[in-house]
C-alpha cells in the first residue's frame, strides 16, 4: 500500500529525470551546452514574473484535459476525444460568449463556461452511447469525433462564424465574458482560469475519492462484472463517465478561450492539447493532484522549450522528444520499477 | 541605387567597427521552418540580409496559438526586429506590438489595420492573384484532360487569392483559344500535414485532373509527391517559392511570392533608417510576385504559350489587366479584350 | 509420522529426485517458508497437502526458479542446483504444470507445445516445421494417454485437454519431474479420473510426480507419500498407506476438523422464492433453462445437483438479475422480481454468492471494507447524501471480518490479497449479513470451490448457521458430496430441465449420478421420493 505511493510519486519523477539525461545527450549532439539550456528552459519557465504567468496560463487548459482523461481511464474508459471535445466546448462556450455580452460578467463567464461543458458532454456521450449500446469501442468513435470536431470548428470559422480578413476566425467574445485578471505583464493575462482548474481538480478528487458515484465508477473500471453483479447500472455508468470527461474537456476548451487572448475560436484552436491530456494523465497517474502537476511539468516544458528556441537556439523537437521519453517510461513503468528495485538490491548488498 | 550600395557598405563598416549590433528573431505560427514555401522563403530573405550587414538572426517555432503572444514578446526583448510569419499570427502581433515601441515589427502576410496607431509595425502583403494568374493560364493551355484541380489549404484570404487568380487565368485561356477547362477545388484545412495533400491531390488526378496546383504550405510537399508518384502526364503547380526542383519534371512551374525579398527589403530599410510603417503590397510590377523560370519543363511548352504569358505579364505590370482579388471581382470578372501577339 | 526437524543429517542420494533442505523465505511481512526440508524420491507420486496459505507454492515457486531461497539448499538428482530462472528448472528438468495454464489461446495445440522451444524448418530455418512439430506432439500424447487434438486452438478447447497439452508441454521440454500445481480444481470428476490415469502412467514411465493439492480423497486415491505443511513449516511426512483423511485433515488445519456437516432437521417457514416455467437463454442465444419451475421457504436449503454447464450459471444469473428472463416468473416474498434490476433485486432480500468469486464476487483492486459494501454501497448507513460514509464503512468491515473470521484482519488490504477462502468468506459474510437491510433468501453457486478444508468447513458452518436462523437457500454446486450434506430438498438438473426433486436421506449418490445423466426421477427403480 504505502509502496505503492511511493512509486506513484518515483516513477514519473524518476522517468522525467531520465527522459531530461536522454535529452541533454540529444542537445550534446547537435553541438549545444545541455546545462545552459535547461538553465534557460527553468529560467523561461520560471525566471521573472511574465514566465511565471505563462507557465501558469498554459498549464490552465491542460490541468483539465489531464483531468478529463484521467477521470475516464479511472473509470476504464479510454477517452481519446478530449482534443475534439475541448474543440466543441470552446466553440459552443465562444457562441454564447459572444452572443450574450449584455449579461453581467457574474451570469455570462459561468453561463459560457457551463455551455461549453455541456457541449463537450453531448460530444463525449456521443461515443459513450455508442460503447454502451452497440459495444463500440470508445477508442475508435472518439478518434472519429475528433476528426468531426476539427472540421465543424474549421467550417465555423470560414462560414457561419468567420469575421474580417487574416485567419479564419470567429468574433471576439464580449468584455463580460473574459476571465477577471489576476496579473497582467505587457501582452501576458493571467486570469482566474487557474484558480478554476484547481477548484475543479478538488471537486474531482471529491467525486472520485469520497462519493459512491466514484465508488461505482471505479468499481466498474477495475471489474465491470463484478460491478453489474453489486447493482450498478453498467450503461449509464459508461454513459455518465464519458459525458464528465467531455464535459471537463469542454470546460478546458472554454476556460482557455474566455481567459487568454485573442478570445477567439479559430480552427487549429485545441494544438493537440487534449491529445497533452493524455500524458498529463499517464504522468499524473490518474491523481487529481498528481494532474495538477504533470500538467505543470509539461506547461514548463512548452514555456522552457520557447525560451531555449530563444535564448540558446535549441528547436523545440527537443522538447516533443522528452515528453516522448517520459510517456514511454511512465507507460512501461516496470521498467522504471525495475531500475528502482535493482538500485535498492545494490544498496542492501553493499 | 549606387548611394544606397554605398550607404549600406558604410553601414556594415560602422556596425563591425563599433560593435553595433542589431539582432533579428523570426516567429513562426506552428507550421515552422521546413515548409519548403513560406516559412522557409521568409527565413531565406532573412539569412541574406543578416549575412549581409553580419548581424545575428534566429528563429522561434510555436507550439500553439497560445504562444504567439510570449513568443513575440520574449522575441521583442531579445531582437530589434521581430518576425511574425503568416497570417494566424495576426491578433497577437498587434497586441504585443504597442508594448515595444522600441522594437520594429515585420509582418509577413499581414496587413496593418488602418487605425493601429504604432509606428514600429510594417506589414507585407502580396497580389498573390497575379502570378497564380500566369500559372493558371499556362495550366489551362497545358491540360490534356480539360480538367485541373485546386488543393487549398485553410481558405484564408492570402490561399484564396491564389485561387482567384488561378481560376482567372484559366478564363482567359479559354476565352482566347475556345477550350474548355474544369477546376477540381479542395481544401486540406490545414498547413503542415503533406499526407492530407497527397490524399486530396491523388483523389483529384483520380478524377480526371492532370495537372494540379497548390496553395497549401507544407501539406502542399503532399500535391508535388502526389503527382511525381502518378508519373508522366501529370503535374503540380508549386507555390510560394521556387519548387520546381522538389520532384523535376512533375512541378510544371511555380507561382512564386518573394516573401524573402520582403524580408531582405524590410530588414535593409531598417539597417538603413529608411523604414516606413503601415501596409506594403508587393505584386508583378514590383516583381513580389511571378512564375518560376520552369527550369525543368520549359521545353514541354510551346514557345507561343511562352510569349503570351510575357505578353500578359507585360498587361498586368503596365495595369491593363486587372486579376480579381476577391470572390465577388473573380464571379463578375469579365475577360477583356486582348490583342495577342 | 516424522517430526519437522531440519535433518542436515540426510545426505541426498541418487534415489533422491528432489532434496530440499532448510528452505527459508521471507516476504515483507510473512515469513512464507521457515526452514522446510522437503524429499521426493525417483519414481513416486508425492503429495504436498496444506491449506491456501500454507507454503506449497512459494515452495515449488523456489523449485521452479520463480524466487530465490533466502537460506537454504536444493539438489536435484543427488547434486546441488541453485535456480535462477525457470529456464535453469527446465534445462535440470523439472517441469511445472500451473493452475492457471501459460497457454496462447489463439494458437493452436501444437504451436503451444513448441512454443519457446521450436522445432525448426530444416531448409527454411526462420520457419517451425510443422510436420515434425506435430509428429512429436501426437507421439507423446500416445505414449502417456494424453488425448489431444494437435491441430484445435486452445481457446476452442475444454480446460481439461487444455491440461493435457500443459503436460505435453512439460514432456516436450524433457521434463523428469513433473510438478502439478492443484490440478484438479478446475476439472470435473470424470476428468479427475483421466488425470489420475496418466499421472499413474508417467510414473510408470519413471517420471516423478509432485501432486500439491488440499484435497485429501485425492491423496489417498493417488499418492505414494505425503508431506503436509501449515504455516509455512512442515507439520507431517508419512506414507499414504500408513494415513487417513482425518489424520491428514488434523496436521494441515492444526486441530481436529469434522468432515462431515451436522444440521439439525429443518423446519420450513413461508415461501420466499418462487420461480415459475423459467426460460433463458445463453450467451449464444442457445435455451440454458427450460421450464423450471422451484421454490425455496424460510430456513431450508434447496441444493441444486448437476453436471457443470447444465444451466445453472444461466438459472442463477436470471434470478439475480443478471441475465434477462424470455419466459416464465420469478417472485420473491410475492413481488414479482422478473427481469428487475440487479439492484432492485437486492433491495428485496435476494442475495448472491456468485459461482466465480474473482470475476463477479469481488472488486480485488478494492480494499476489504469497498468490497464489504459491494451491493449496498447506496444504503445507509455506507452512504449520505451520495457521499460515501467512511468511517461507518469501516466500522461496518471490522465488525464482519471479525464475525465471519475472514483473515487477516486487516480490512485495508485488497481483497485480491486475500487468499481463496478467506475472498469467499468474505462474499459469504456480505451476502449472508442482515445489515444495513435484511437478508432473507441467498442463491449461493459453487461456494467452496477450489478451497481448502478449513475454509469449506468454516463455510458449511456458516450456512447451516443462516438457515437455522431462518434464511432461505439455494444452493448450485457440482459437488454431490456437498449437497447431499447440505441440503434439505435436491433438485437435479440436466441441460436445462429439472429431472426431479428429491431429499437427500430418501436417495443414493449414484441414483442422482443418474438423473445427472439425463434420467428423469421416475425412470430410476427408487419410486419412495414420490411418498409425500
Amino acid at each position: 500500500m504505502n509502496r505503492g505511493k511511493i512509486y506513484a510519486f518515483l516513477v514519473p519523477t524518476i522517468s522525467v529525470l531520465i527522459a531530461l539525461g536522454i535529452g541533454s545527450i540529444v542537445i550534446l549532439l547537435i553541438g549545444k551546452n545541455p546545462i545552459t539550456a535547461y538553465s534557460v528552459m527553468f529560467q523561461g519557465a520560471f525566471g521573472g514574473i511574465e514566465a511565471l504567468a505563462d507557465t501558469v496560463v498554459k498549464m490552465t487548459p491542460l490541468v483539465l484535459t489531464g483531468l478529463a482523461v484521467g477521470f475516464g481511464f479511472r473509470a476504464g474508459v479510454f477517452n481519446i476525444g478530449a482534443d475534439g471535445q475541448m474543440a466543441m466546448g470552446a466553440l459552443m462556450g465562444a457562441i454564447v460568449a459572444m452572443s450574450f455580452g449584455w449579461l453581467p460578467p457574474v451570469i455570462l463567464i459561468p453561463l459560457s463556461i457551463i455551455s461549453g461543458m455541456v457541449a463537450g458532454a453531448i460530444w463525449a456521450s456521443i461515443a459513450g452511447f455508442l460503447k454502451a449500446f452497440t459495444g463500440a469501442h470508445e477508442v475508435i468513435s472518439t478518434i472519429m469525433l475528433n476528426w468531426i470536431a476539427i472540421n465543424i470548428g474549421t467550417f465555423m470559422v470560414t462560414g457561419p462564424l468567420a469575421v474580417g480578413t487574416g485567419t479564419p476566425k470567429s468574433p471576439e467574445i464580449a468584455d463580460a465574458a473574459k476571465l477577471p485578471i489576476i496579473l497582467k505583464v505587457q501582452a501576458i493575462q493571467l486570469t482566474i482560469g487557474i484558480v478554476i482548474a484547481i477548484l475543479v481538480a478538488i471537486v474531482m478528487y471529491i467525486l472520485i475519492e469520497k462519493t459512491t458515484m466514484g465508488y461505482e465508477l471505479r468499481g466498474v473500471g477495475f471489474n465491470p462484472f463484478a460491478a453489474e453483479y453489486g447493482g450498478i447500472n453498467i450503461k449509464k455508468n459508461i454513459v455518465m463517465i464519458m459525458a464528465i470527461s467531455g464535459a471537463l474537456a469542454g470546460m478546458a476548451g472554454i476556460v482557455d478561450l474566455l481567459g487568454v487572448p485573442p478570445h477567439r475560436f479559430l480552427g487549429e484552436f485545441t494544438a493537440g492539447r487534449g491529445f497533452d491530456g493524455i500524458t498529463i494523465a499517464l504522468i499524473g497517474r490518474n491523481h487529481p493532484i498528481g494532474i495538477i502537476f504533470a500538467a505543470l511539468l509539461i506547461s514548463v516544458l512548452r514555456t522552457g522549450s520557447n525560451a531555449m528556441q530563444i535564448r540558446a537556439q535549441i528547436p523545440n523537437d527537443i522538447v516533443t522528444i522528452i515528453q516522448g521519453i517520459v510517456i514511454f517510461l511512465v507507460a512501461a513503468e516496470r521498467i522504471v520499477a525495475t531500475l528502482i528495485e535493482w538500485k535498492k538490491r545494490k544498496k542492501v548488498t553493499a | 541605387m549606387k548611394i544606397k550600395l554605398f550607404l549600406v557598405i558604410a553601414l556594415v563598416a560602422l556596425f563591425s567597427v563599433s560593435g553595433l549590433a542589431l539582432r533579428v528573431i523570426m516567429v513562426t505560427d506552428m507550421g515552422g521552418l521546413g515548409d519548403k514555401s513560406f516559412n522557409d522563403g521568409t527565413w531565406e530573405g532573412i539569412v541574406r540580409a543578416g549575412n549581409f550587414l553580419g548581424i545575428d538572426y534566429d528563429v522561434v517555432q510555436s507550439y500553439e496559438q497560445g504562444d504567439y503572444i510570449p513568443n513575440l514578446s520574449n522575441a521583442a526583448r531579445e531582437a530589434d526586429i521581430v518576425f511574425a510569419v503568416g497570417f494566424l499570427m495576426e491578433d497577437a502581433l498587434f497586441r504585443v506590438a504597442p508594448q515595444f515601441p522600441g522594437t520594429y515589427f515585420v509582418g509577413i502576410d499581414i496587413a496593418v489595420p488602418e487605425d493601429f496607431e504604432g509606428d514600429n509595425v510594417v506589414g507585407y502583403l502580396f497580389r498573390e492573384q497575379e502570378g497564380a494568374f500566369l500559372v493558371g493560364y499556362l495550366a489551362a493551355a497545358m491540360t490534356q484532360s480539360n480538367l485541373v484541380g485546386f488543393v487549398g489549404g485553410i481558405p484564408i484570404p492570402p490561399v484564396e487569392r491564389f485561387r482567384y487568380g488561378f481560376e482567372a487565368g484559366i478564363r482567359v485561356y479559354e476565352d482566347l483559344h475556345g477550350k474548355t477547362v474544369d477546376i477540381l477545388r479542395g481544401y486540406t484545412n490545414d498547413f503542415n500535414d503533406p499526407a492530407k495533400g497527397k490524399d486530396l491531390a491523388m483523389a483529384q488526378f483520380a478524377e480526371g485532373a492532370d495537372i494540379v496546383f497548390h496553395a497549401a504550405g507544407a501539406c502542399g510537399n503532399g500535391v508535388i509527391e502526389a503527382a511525381a508518384e502518378r508519373g508522366e502526364g501529370y503535374f503540380a503547380i508549386g507555390v510560394d517559392v521556387d519548387q520546381d526542383y522538389m520532384a523535376p519534371g512533375s512541378v510544371l512551374t511555380s507561382s512564386i511570392k518573394r516573401v524573402d525579398m520582403a524580408s531582405y527589403q524590410a530588414i535593409l530599410s531598417i539597417a538603413l533608417g529608411t523604414f516606413e510603417a503601415g501596409t506594403k503590397i508587393l505584386g508583378i510590377a514590383d516583381e513580389g510576385v511571378g512564375m518560376s523560370e520552369m527550369q525543368y519543363t520549359r521545353h514541354l511548352v510551346p514557345a507561343t504559350v511562352l510569349a503570351e504569358l510575357d505578353f500578359l505579364k507585360e498587361e498586368i505590370k503596365r495595369g491593363a489587366l486587372a486579376i480579381p482579388e476577391t470572390q465577388d471581382a473573380l464571379d463578375a470578372f469579365v475577360v477583356p479584350d486582348i490583342a495577342l501577339p | 509420522m516424522v517430526p519437522a526437524s531440519t535433518s542436515t543429517d540426510l545426505k541426498p542420494g541418487k534415489d533422491d529426485a528432489i532434496v530440499m533442505k532448510g528452505i527459508t523465505k521471507r516476504f515483507p511481512g510473512v515469513l512464507a517458508n521457515d526452514h522446510v526440508d522437503f524429499f521426493v524420491k525417483k519414481g513416486e507420486i508425492h503429495a504436498l497437502v496444506g491449506e491456501n496459505g500454507a507454503g506449497k507454492s512459494t515452495l515449488m515457486n523456489q523449485l521452479y526458479g520463480f524466487h530465490l531461497p533466502d537460506e537454504g539448499e536444493i539438489y536435484i538428482n543427488g547434486e546441488e542446483a541453485s535456480f535462477r530462472s525457470p529456464k535453469d528448472a527446465i534445462n535440470k528438468n523439472i517441469g511445472m504444470v500451473h493452475q492457471h495454464f501459460m497457454l496462447v489461446g489463439n494458437q493452436t495445440v501444437t504451436e503451444n507445445v513448441v512454443l519457446g522451444s521450436e522445432i525448426l524448418h530444416p531448409v527454411m530455418k526462420v520457419f517451425l516445421d510443422r510436420k515434425k512439430a506435430r509428429r512429436t506432439v501426437m507421439s507423446l500424447s500416445k505414449q502417456f494417454g494424453l488425448a489431444v487434438d494437435p491441430d484445435s486452438f486452445i481457446e476452442d478447447i475444454p480446460v481439461g485437454m487444455q491440461q493435457r497439452v500443459e503436460i505435453i508441454k512439460t514432456l516436450y521440454r524433457g521434463a523428469d519431474i513433473l510438478i502439478f500445481d492443484e490440478p484438479t480444481a478446475v476439472l470435473t470428476p470424470q476428468e479427475t479420473e483421466e488425470l489420475f490415469k496418466v499421472m499413474k502412467l508417467l510414473k510408470k514411465e519413471g517420471k516423478t510426480v509432485v501432486f500439491i493439492t488440499h484435497k485429501l480423497n485425492e491423496v489417498m486415491a493417488i499418492t505414494d507419500r505425503v508431506t503436509v505443511m501449515r504455516l509455512g513449516k512442515v507439520t507431517g511426512r508419512v506414507d499414504t498407506k500408513d494415513t487417513n483423511p482425518r489424520q491428514l485433515a488434523n496436521m494441515m488445519v492444526g486441530r481436529e476438523v469434522l468432515l462431515r456437516v451436522e444440521k439439525k432437521p429443518h423446519e420450513p417457514g413461508d415461501l420466499l422464492l418462487e420461480v415459475e416455467k423459467l426460460f433463458v437463454r445463453d450467451n449464444r442465444n442457445l435455451q440454458a433453462v427450460k421450464d423450471v419451475s422451484l421454490n425455496v421457504r424460510e430456513g431450508e436449503i434447496v441444493g441444486i445437483a448437476g453436471v457443470a454447464g447444465n444451466g445453472q450459471s444461466e438459472l442463477v444469473e436470471a434470478i439475480t438479475g443478471l441475465r434477462k428472463v424470455e419466459s416464465g416468473k420469478i417472485r420473491m416474498t410475492g413481488v414479482d422480481i422478473t427481469n428487475l434490476s440487479t439492484w432492485e433485486i437486492r433491495e428485496i432480500g435476494l442475495n448472491h454468492v456468485p459461482e466465480d468469486r474473482l470475476r463477479r464476487g469481488l472488486i480485488t483492486k478494492y480494499p476489504l471494507y469497498f468490497n464489504a459494501i459491494l451491493g449496498k454501497h447506496k444504503d445507509e448507513p455506507f452512504s449520505r447524501d451520495g457521499f460515501l460514509m467512511l468511517k461507518n464503512i469501516r466500522n461496518y468491515t471490522k465488525d464482519l471480518v471479525e464475525r465471519f473470521d475472514v483473515r487477516p484482519r486487516n480490512i485495508d488490504q485488497l481483497a485480491g490479497n486475500l487468499s481463496g477462502g478467506n475472498q469467499q468468506k468474505l462474499i459469504v459474510a456480505r451476502e449472508l449479513d442482515d445489515k444495513p437491510r435484511p437478508s432473507r433468501c441467498v442463491v449461493v453457486s459453487q461456494p467452496t470451490r477450489g478451497l481448502d478444508i478449513g475454509a469449506i468447513e468454516y463455510i458449511h458452518k456458516t450456512l447451516i448457521t443462516m438457515r437455522d436462523q431462518g434464511i432461505g437457500i439455494l444452493l448450485v454446486s457440482m459437488e454431490l458430496d456437498e449437497i447431499f450434506s447440505l441440503s434439505d430438498r435436491i433438485l437435479v438438473i440436466y441441460e436445462g430441465e429439472i429431472m426431479g426433486e428429491v431429499t437427500p436421506d430418501e436417495i443414493t449418490k449414484e441414483e442422482v449420478g443418474l438423473m445427472m445423466a439425463g434420467q428423469r426421477k421416475a425412470e430410476t427403480a427408487v419410486e419412495r421420493g414420490d411418498q409425500k
